[in-house]
């Protein structure tokens, strides 16, 4: 657990917030929640990659899908 | 309204001056924070040279460049120029262990980015050169225009020389290469012949040479060249040969020609000599021939013959003298280095590659067998254009000038 | 949504020209030198092609639908759950692209220029610097595009003169030696950055004048295909057969520029220029992200989704690839075909749903009084 990292961005997690505390305040909750959902999924994968370089991902489903194409035209 | 991020401006004099210090601040940033470095605490290396050293190591030797003279220059005591660079060496098993053993014994951080001459000794030509282009290549800091010699000896010598007229043998070796007489091969040169489908590629040879009376002082000069095949030195090329196979090359700039007619006495000499070469290669009847068209054309500047050159007749014959001159040396250097050794250092290969890629593609790994089959025709005009600033010849009577 | 702000033909053409060929000049000439060698420079007019049928499809839709832009119509031709499905997809490739954009970016920067800078922070500075410009609102943005887009090409236009003394017509031939194969193949990599143009659909709701549309788009296409072409005619002819084996062909033959002696490692003017474009690139996807993104979750507003998604941005930035060599094998081989997929069939499908769907609405009528008409 790399808790220096963790920390760093939970700091620019919660700077991010603080920036848009104010116009979040006057906005529906339709839009704080849209907000919280992206800044948690933001900060959940920051975290795990710091851990994990290599997180497989949508690179990793894009060359399953054209696997196919790729092999057929032999690009590589 | 929009504003820059959502807060009302105008509000307080601190909120409104934030946004100028912001500003200021990112200045500082300009310079880059972990990639700044003074200039003080870089070396710039000027030339670099790579040598066999022992246990089959490369020692790798860089000028490096002392900023501390020139500014200095009002306060010079004693006889002597102070050297405006420094040589250190180090030995590693490829250039960028070297180099980080070098890093050591320099308190300032090495810098590629000038370094227009690369030297390599001839031991380590013969061995092989492929594997230390890789890193110049590789790099980001090694520019790919620097130019590329084979030193006769140890490079680390030629580095170690005080010119006399250049600052530093550096610059001496690299305006010798900007002015033509010898050849002049860069990185990107070098990487291509090694890469092409000749497989051959050919570098300058820079040699010391020590002036009559002060038997100390080296400097540097252009030596012909050397021919390389595979990426491992095979022979050499004196002047005159490097001079032919420049003519072949389309390379000859500025020069001087020393041409003498048949049944005549005396030599006529040239210059500038302005040439272009057209390299076309012919495959009939599975016969594969290039023909090499040079077109070349010259004033005189000596004449130390008895014949009025200005007479149409005369300087006809002259012209033929030049041509025939021009063949000689040509074909000379195609016998050397065609059935001699082997090596297709003019690039035929790329021609035949462009003009005919389905027969060519059919010989490419046969290159070196088929390359001393080819038939190589030349096809020479020369003309002389002006006679210089006198028309007969100086310090002979009238009398004995030949007229016709 | 705020009061409608409203932006000229000319600002859009000039918005969505450098997200053709800003980063198209990095790493993808030579992914298309290794298919195509020395017939290289043939390969951008053909993956052009995707690029005009793109522009095409995107102003057709734009015609049934105006003020709206591909995530809000989507659903009323293929039904609201298909046509979130659709926004979601396109969206998501977005966030991908962009990550991948700002990838490329950083690893040049840090690879070739600021070799020690950590890439974290060449990223970070320029996803900030593009939200903050997002942030600001669409004109801003097309007055941005507006001014930087005219330098960038003359500089651009006069280093591709400066590169003449050093080019070999040479390095042409022989040409299509392989035939006409490998020019497609060089194609494959290409097309995609052309289909970028659906940015178009996000920023067509703001234009101001209406019918200079379609030509506006095509003139856009058009010019980046110009714009590659040259480039990779001139990366050929200044170095020849080294292309494939180069990381950064364009930016090593820049630097063959030598004159007089003084004139020469012009690096540095070259990269200004460049990230100048590059900027316009990832803010342009940036803002059709955010946008396209509170369209989708039918918020009022998009800017204050602008800073997560920013933070999204710089994450998935390296989520993309590992290393720099698995990302320029991504490019080579999925990138490409990908964007296509996403960026030109999806509209491709919606259009000719949507064309069928008309069909349907007009025919009933007509069989009830006179025999269809054939359209």
């Amino acid at each position: 657990m790399k808790w220096g990292a963790i920390l760093g961005i939970s700091l620019i997690v919660g700077l991010l917030i603080a920036m848009e505390w104010n116009s979040l305040c006057r906005s529906s909750w339709k839009t704080r929640v849209a907000y919280a959902v992206l800044v948690l999924a933001g900060w959940f994968i920051a975290i795990l990659l710091v851990h994990n370089p290599d997180l497989p991902g949508m690179t990793q489903v894009l060359e399953v899908i054209y696997k196919p194409i790729t092999t057929f035209l032999k690009i590589n | 309204m929009a504003d820059q991020t959502g807060q009302i401006g105008g509000e307080a004099l601190l909120v409104k001056h934030w946004q100028y210090l912001f500003l200021i601040c990112s200045l500082l940033l300009l310079t880059g924070c972990w990639d700044r470095i003074e200039l003080n605490d870089v070396a710039i290396v000027t030339a670099a040279g790579i040598d066999r050293g022992e246990h089959n190591e490369i020692e790798l030797s860089i000028q490096v460049f002392i900023p501390r003279a020139l500014s200095g220059g009002g306060a010079m005591q004693g006889g002597g120029l102070q050297s405006i660079t420094l040589v250190r060496s180090a030995e590693g098993v490829n250039i960028a262990d070297a180099m980080s053993k070098i890093q050591m014994k320099i308190p300032r951080m090495i810098f590629w980015g000038h370094c227009k001459v690369y030297l390599y000794g001839e031991a380590i030509a013969k061995s092989g050169i492929t594997e230390l282009v890789d890193y110049l290549a590789r790099h980001p800091e090694p520019r790919n225009r620097a130019f590329m010699y084979v030193s006769k000896g140890k490079a680390a010598d030629v580095l170690k020389v005080a010119p006399e007229i250049e600052r530093y043998s550096a610059e001496t070796v690299r305006e010798l290469s900007g002015l033509h007489v010898g050849m002049e091969v860069t990185l990107i040169d070098l990487l291509k012949m090694l890469k092409g489908p000749s497989k051959a590629a050919i570098l300058p040879i820079i040699s010391l040479y020590a002036t009559k009376g002060s038997e100390s002082k080296l400097n540097p000069y252009l030596m012909g060249s050397a021919v390389f095949k595979e990426g491992k030195m095979i022979g050499q090329l004196t002047e005159r040969m490097t001079r032919g196979v420049m003519w072949v090359r389309n390379e000859i700039a500025a020069t001087t020609v020393t041409v003498k007619a048949k049944n005549e006495k005396g030599f006529v000499s040239l210059n500038p000599i302005r040439e272009t070469t057209k390299l076309t290669p012919v495959i009939q009847n599975g016969k594969w021939k290039m023909i090499v068209a040079i077109e070349t054309e010259g004033d005189l500047i000596q004449n130390g013959t008895n014949l009025n050159l200005v007479s149409p007749d005369l300087l006809h014959l002259m012209q033929v003298a030049l041509r025939k001159d021009i063949e000689t040396r040509i074909k000379r250097t195609l016998q050397h280095v065609q059935h001699g050794m082997k090596a297709d250092i003019f690039g035929f290969a790329t021609q035949f590659h462009r003009k005919y890629p389905k027969e060519f593609a059919a010989v490419k790994d046969r290159w070196e067998e088929k390359f001393p089959t080819l038939d190589i025709e030349l096809k020479i005009s020369s003309y002389i254009r002006r006679p210089g600033l006198i028309t007969i010849p100086a310090g002979i009577p009238e009398s004995e000038v030949r007229q016709k | 949504m705020q009061e409608k702000q409203y932006i000229t033909a000319a600002q859009m053409g000039m918005m969505i020209f450098p997200v053709m060929v800003a980063t198209a000049d990095l790493l993808v000439p030579a992914t298309t030198a290794r298919q195509a060698q020395q017939d290289m420079w043939m390969s951008p007019m053909v993956a052009s092609l995707v690029g005009f049928l793109t522009v095409y499809l995107v102003f057709q839709l734009h015609k049934l639908f105006p003020d709206e832009s591909i995530i809000q119509f989507s659903g009323k031709i293929v039904g609201t759950f298909l046509g979130k499905l659709c926004g979601l997809l396109i969206l998501f490739d977005f966030l991908y692209c962009n990550g991948n954009i700002i990838r490329q970016y950083g690893e040049f920067i840090v690879g070739s220029f600021l070799l020690e800078t950590p890439v974290l922070v060449v990223v970070s500075s320029i996803v900030f610097l593009c939200a903050i410009t997002v942030r600001a609102g669409v004109e801003v943005l097309a007055r941005t595009a507006q001014v930087f887009v005219p330098i960038v090409v003359v500089l651009y236009a006069a280093l591709l003169l400066l590169m003449i003394p050093f080019m070999k017509i040479d390095n042409l031939f022989p040409m299509l030696e392989h035939g006409v194969i490998p020019v497609l193949r060089g194609a494959y990599t290409p097309q995609g950055w052309f289909s970028e143009v659906i940015l178009f659909s996000f920023v067509l709701p703001f234009s101001a004048n209406e019918e200079k549309g379609m030509r506006t788009g095509m003139v856009t296409v058009g010019m980046g295909m110009l714009a590659l072409t040259s480039i990779n005619l001139s990366t050929l002819l200044v170095l020849g057969e080294e292309v494939p084996y180069m990381t950064y062909p364009f930016y090593s033959a820049i630097q063959m520029i030598s004159y007089a002696d003084f004139f020469e490692n012009i690096d540095s003017i070259v990269i200004a220029t460049w990230v100048t474009g590059a900027f316009i690139k990832i803010s342009i996807f940036y803002f059709a992200l955010a946008l396209g993104t509170a369209q989708w979750l039918r918020l009022e507003d998009y800017r204050p989704i602008v800073l997560p998604l920013g933070l999204l941005l710089v994450v998935f930035s390296f989520w993309v690839a590992p290393n720099l060599s698995q990302l320029a094998t991504n490019i080579q081989t999925i990138i490409g075909i990908q964007m296509t997929g996403y960026f030109t069939l999806i509209p491709l499908c919606l259009w000719i749903i949507a064309h069928l769907r008309k069909k349907k609405r007009i025919d009933p009528p007509k069989t009830m009084t006179s025999p269809p008409a054939k359209e």
